[in-house]
């Protein structure tokens, strides 16, 4: 029992860090960055490329890994979303940037695959290893860094995004982007700048993320589609819903995992995800604001 | 107008002139040219799809057996079908969904299972299977009506990762992640096919759905999903359900899925859960992108490309996602219209250099410039009938409108408070009102577009208020949007016949099977439509693409599209704004004969002078009340109607000060 | 006369294909309120697209003072003093009103806390916000909310002030204060463009009147010539259109 749930929040808090990610690049640009999922599987490479073939010190990698991200964050609004921007004036949310968002992952995914293989690599965590024995539940110390690292992201970027300027920015452009243009923000800065931060938040938790999941490259899609869960049962551009979300599915498909069969882990996450859509289609932490048209 | 109707004056109608004007070449080459234009074009160009199926049918007769070919090509059919279905729902209908796949597996999973364990002939399998998908389909779809947009494309994908652990949970039945093997040959009437064999039958599957395809998309249909992508509420006001529609779209999306999925279980002879995988998912809208989503034929070149290129491609097996996702983002970035769009433009640029146009100069549709080369543009037919006099416009009774105590708040304004009117039969009733009355909430409680908070709306004694826009539409209710958005690629023909679809249903089977009942519409769609088009003097546009029309004439088509369906009862929002004068004109004529033939019109218009001109009785909405009615002569004389229409201190010389101004308006009310 | 604030000369702009201001030219003195009127649909909501920048300028330039706008993106127009009020009462509802207007003035550089202090005040001087600055801006009836725009856009501490039919879905009441406040604004010497449709009340407040039609300006003159409701109505309608008659 305590084991199930602690291995549903470990898998939870993984799926609220991407679903993090997520919120973060879709305030201000309204794109759905389907590559965020890659952008933490390429954390993971890099870690193992940092730690485990270079031998570098752990400070170093997280640097390396802070500046990878970040980097690829710009590439992706560059490629994905800008040339979009670009050919149609504005973009909120059409089938085009799904399709090339969708493109930049299978890229990665498949330059992953090229460099690294298929085979799952195990990626090192040079942190504590004394596993933590508590209420009868056996936690690695990495385990619990993703889980207080997925509280910490959602906690803070709910706060930057609701007190600081530019979180404020974020939000204002989120709502009414061409009101926010007219009140000085500059939308087209902001996307890549949240881009660039999601890539960076991805490099950096995948030195936690990679030694819990392994580096495995066909991760990407199930991560960003279990982040993809979390948000739109948490309400999109809800960090906090965002982080409900993810332990809620990650809790209930380790439930019916353990209770049911394996087999029924990803079906209880669909059944969730349906539900939920059709009794609130804008997700539990979602706006309630009705407006009519 | 002329009077002449024979064949041969009608290729030599004024418009077809700018095609002689490039130059004096020689007659015969000019023929030719046109000749050559009009294939290109042309229904003729139907030659080309056939005798691409008669070589493909003979294709391994014609390649000595070709093994690695034959089952190239077998591959790019089954990823055709399935392709083609993608492209029903996300290209017509307007939703991306990766879900595809899971009925490809369906099938597939379907058509193993049951020859394993029962019969293997193809016939019955391929129906099953078919059968399967459609219901799944449509299962699929009814939460896919509430999601939409992202979520539904995720929701989808996920769907697709699920896949496995479904096969996993029928293990018995599917032999789980190790695969179902042993899955025997196919029979066809007692036969066994050989793979050659099996060939035939996957190009045979292909011609028919794609005929059926083409004949879907290319019906009344076609012009429907292409409004619903534009506009849901449109399609609605048509009288068609647009989750209805969007469920037709997936039902029909599904059934080559399913097709595909039987033959895809016979020719690998083997299936497991990783040949349905994320890959195939995203290739498949990548092929449906790349093809064109409009596209019918595009498909096909679509499939063939991922199949021969990232997919098919061993050598490169490595590096091919790498391919594959920089070739979406390419795709997605660059080929919005697809293959099948730029093969279109540039067939529509040849035959424009061919009769001497510049591309893009006058004739912008492929339809129109068609239409002209083949001499049965449906304008010029028209002009050669020479109907002489005012068309008549053919009607259904009117129905009398009754508006009792309505109320209408949103959020905690008062759109509509306490509104009571009528409007008659044969009359034109005009609703004016300074902007924010109310006039277009009304219209909107009417349609049902809004709810309705209090009282209630009646149709010729019929209470309609709390029923949905689409059965409102279809009791008879016409009606105009202050912003007319027009479908994308259909002509205006097509558009205003749209208007009277509801009025003579003629389902998706009779339009694939093109049975009797289809031409019958067909031809009375054409033919009713002329008559309110003409009416608003667009006859001469009727086979120019809609979307290209400028904001006034839009307007007018949209008139005539709300005529078209002889509606019982025609709501008119600011039909007027942005009209020249003699378009105006025009409008009036047209608003006239509606009420003549019996019509009960509603019209809501801030152009006073046209109000009063048109109009019979006139109703004056001021912050959702209804403050003055009377007849639409002397309405503007009433002090009220001065007041909160016209302005309030109108009388000139009598400037008050801002300060009175303001103590007048705030005067009544008190303050805390 | 003082310095033209705000100048556009032949300019030409649209949307896709569609050119819906053609060849328009307006000046507008510094420290004045210029009444534009016209129909739905004749280009007053794009005119002031365009000089907010939110769509190119095809031909043609607008200057505030003496510098060219034409090649400076929206968000660095609010910089240079030029800050639009679109129509529909724009706010953001996420936000709180003082959030709101502190994004009014994201492009004035100020430390954290000034900024909070700077908003606190702006918001202080409208009486129907006071004492609710940590509400959210959607819960605010329509009139609030309107107060709550112009609030926001006079964060940015425009030179030039355009609005787009303030009072559009407001009552009567709340209409004449919006008025009032675009007045005092006026008189504190900042240049106004207003776009109304409620023309009896806005002329009273205005200083020049300029009626479009068709992309073009029409007519225009002081307040006083357009008094007469008649002229007025021949102005706003185009003097060529008849009643259609049948």
């Amino acid at each position: 029992m305590g084991t199930t749930i602690w291995a549903g929040l470990v898998q939870g808090a993984i799926y609220a860090l991407v679903a993090s990610g997520f919120t973060l690049s879709l305030l201000p640009s309204g794109v759905f960055n389907f590559a965020q999922g890659a952008l933490v599987v390429s954390g993971s490479y890099l870690t193992y490329l940092w730690l485990h073939t270079l031998g570098l010190p752990s400070v170093v990698a997280l640097v390396l890994n802070l500046v990878a991200g970040l980097l690829m964050g710009v590439v992706c609004e560059l490629v994905t979303v800008r040339p979009l921007r670009f050919a149609r004036g504005v973009v909120q949310g059409g089938p085009a940037e799904l399709v090339t968002t969708v493109g930049m992952a299978t890229m990665l995914i498949g330059l992953i695959s090229v460099i690294w293989g298929t085979d799952p690599l195990r990626v090192p965590w040079n942190g504590p290893a004394r596993v933590v024995n508590a209420i009868g539940v056996h936690a690695d110390p990495v385990e619990i860094v993703v889980v207080g690292a997925s509280i910490v992201v959602a906690v803070g970027l709910f706060a930057v995004f609701r007190y600081t300027r530019m979180g404020q920015a974020c939000r204002a452009v989120a709502e009414d982007r061409e009101a926010a243009m007219l009140r000085g923000v500059n939308v087209d800065l902001l996307s890549i700048g949240a881009f660039a931060c999601a890539g960076a938040l991805a490099g950096v938790v995948s030195m936690a993320i990679g030694p819990v999941t392994f580096a495995i490259p066909t991760l990407a899609n199930s991560l960003a589609l279990g982040g993809f869960v979390a948000l739109a049962i948490g309400g999109e551009g809800s960090f906090l819903g965002a982080l409900g979300g993810g332990l809620v599915i990650g809790l209930v498909s380790a439930f019916a995992a353990r209770y049911i069969d394996v087999n029924y882990a990803n079906l209880s996450i669909l059944a969730l995800l349906l539900v939920t859509l059709s009794v609130r289609p804008k997700g539990l932490g979602g706006a309630a604001e009705a407006r009519s048209v | 107008m002329s009077s002449a109707g024979s064949s041969t004056s009608r290729l030599a109608t004024p418009a077809q002139q700018p095609a002689h004007q490039a130059g004096p070449p020689p007659a015969e080459i000019a023929a030719w040219r046109r000749h050559l234009a009009a294939f290109l074009l042309g229904r003729r160009a139907l030659v080309v799809p056939i005798v691409g199926a008669i070589v493909l049918l003979l294709f391994p007769t014609l390649s000595g057996n070709n093994a690695y070919w034959i089952n190239q090509l077998s591959q790019i059919g089954m990823l055709a079908l399935v392709v083609s279905g993608v492209n029903l729902s996300f290209g017509y209908a307007g939703e991306v969904q990766f879900g595809q796949v899971f009925m490809f597996a369906l099938g597939a999973y379907l058509g193993g299972i049951l020859s394993v364990h029962g019969t293997t002939d193809i016939v019955p399998l391929l129906l099953i299977g078919g059968a399967a998908a459609t219901l799944a389909g449509v299962v699929i779809a009814v939460p896919a009506l509430r999601i939409g947009g992202w979520s539904l494309a995720m929701a989808s994908f996920f769907l697709v990762i699920c896949l496995p652990d479904v096969v996993a949970i029928f293990t018995r039945w599917t032999g789980g992640r190790n695969g179902l093997v042993g899955i025997p040959a196919p029979t066809l009437f007692g036969e066994t096919l050989d793979t050659t064999a099996l060939y035939e039958v996957i190009i045979v599957v292909c011609i028919v759905w794609f005929a059926a395809y083409r004949n879907l998309v290319t019906s009344r249909f076609g012009t429907l999903f292409r409004i619903l992508r534009e506009s849901p509420v449109q399609a609605s006001s048509l009288g068609y359900s647009p989750a209805r529609l969007k469920l037709t779209a997936y039902a029909y999306g599904a059934f080559p899925a399913g097709l595909a999925g039987v033959l895809f279980g016979f020719v690998g002879e083997f299936l497991q859960p990783e040949s349905f995988g994320l890959t195939l998912a995203i290739g498949i809208v990548a092929a449906s992108v790349l093809g064109g989503i409009e596209s019918v034929y595009g498909v096909i070149a679509g499939a063939a490309i991922l199949q021969l290129g990232p997919q098919g491609s061993l050598s490169f097996q490595e590096y091919a996602p790498i391919a594959y996702g920089a070739f979406l983002i390419v795709a997605a970035i660059l080929f919005r219209r697809g293959l099948g769009g730029i093969g279109q433009d540039l067939l529509l640029r040849a035959a424009n250099m061919l009769v001497g146009r510049r591309a893009g100069a006058a004739v912008t549709s492929a339809g129109t410039l068609s239409a002209h080369l083949h001499g049965d543009t449906v304008a010029e037919a028209h002009a050669a009938e020479g109907a002489g006099g005012v068309p008549l416009l053919s009607a259904r009774p009117g129905a009398p409108l009754q508006v009792s105590g309505a109320s209408k708040a949103f959020g905690g304004v008062k759109a509509l408070d306490d509104v009571t009117l009528s409007a008659e039969p044969g009359r034109v009733t005009a609703l004016i009102g300074s902007n924010g009355s109310g006039k277009t909430t009304l219209l909107n409680v009417i349609c049902g577009y809004a709810g309705i908070d209090g009282g209630e709306v009646s149709l010729d004694g019929e209470t309609v208020s709390g029923r949905q826009p689409h059965r409102i539409a279809a009791l008879g209710v016409g009606r105009t949007f202050q912003t007319p958005s027009m479908p994308r690629s259909v002509s205006v023909l097509d558009v205003v016949a749209s208007g009277r679809f509801h009025t003579d249903r003629c389902g998706p089977l009779s339009s694939i099977f093109r049975l009797p009942r289809y031409w019958r519409a067909r031809r009375a769609d054409r033919e009713r439509a002329l008559i309110p088009l003409d009416l608003v003097g667009l006859a001469h546009l009727a086979d120019d693409e809609a979307s290209s029309l400028s904001l006034g004439t839009r307007r007018l088509v949209e008139v005539a599209r709300a005529l078209c369906g002889e509606p019982r009862l025609l709501l008119l929002d600011e039909p007027a704004s942005g009209l020249s004068d003699e378009e105006v004109e025009r409008l009036g004529r047209a608003i006239r004969a509606a009420a003549a033939s019996g019509t009960t019109v509603v019209l809501i218009e801030h152009n006073f002078g046209f109000v009063t001109s048109v109009s019979d009785t006139a109703h004056v909405l001021h912050i959702g009340r209804l403050i003055a009615s009377g007849p639409a002569k002397t309405i503007g004389e009433i002090p009220a109607v001065i007041e909160s229409y016209l302005g309030s201190s109108a009388k000139p010389g009598s400037r008050r000060t801002l300060v009175q101004e303001r103590a007048l308006v705030t005067g009544p009310t008190t303050r805390p | 006369m003082p310095a033209a604030a705000l100048t556009l000369r032949d300019v030409v702009s649209g949307y896709g294909d569609l050119r819906v201001l053609r060849g328009l030219t307006l000046e507008v003195p510094e420290g004045s309120l210029e009444l534009v009127l016209g129909r739905n649909g004749v280009g007053k909501t794009t005119m002031l697209s365009t000089i907010a920048g939110l769509i190119g300028t095809w031909e043609g330039s607008v200057r505030v003072g003496e510098r060219d706008l034409k090649r400076l993106p929206a968000y660095r127009r609010a910089s240079t003093g030029v800050v639009l009020v679109q129509q529909g009462k724009r706010v953001f509802h996420q936000l709180s009103l003082l959030q709101n207007v502190a994004v009014g003035s994201y492009a004035i550089k100020m430390g954290r806390n000034e900024r909070r202090e700077y908003s606190m005040e702006l918001l202080s001087q409208f009486p129907r916000l006071a004492g609710r600055e940590h509400e959210r801006a959607g819960a605010l009836s329509g009139g609030q909310q309107q107060m709550l725009a112009i609030a926001q856009a006079l964060a940015a501490k425009p030179s030039v002030l355009l609005l787009d039919e303030p009072s559009a879905g407001l009552s009567p009441a709340i209409v004449a204060e919006v008025f009032e406040r675009v007045g005092e604004l006026r008189d504190s010497g900042m240049t106004v463009v207003l776009v109304e449709q409620l023309v009896d009340q806005a002329l009273p407040i205005a200083d020049h009147v300029s009626v479009i039609n068709d992309g073009v300006i029409v007519t225009s003159g002081t307040p006083s010539e357009f008094d007469d409701t008649a002229q007025l109505q021949q102005a706003y309608f185009g003097s060529a259109r008849q009643p259609a008659r049948v």
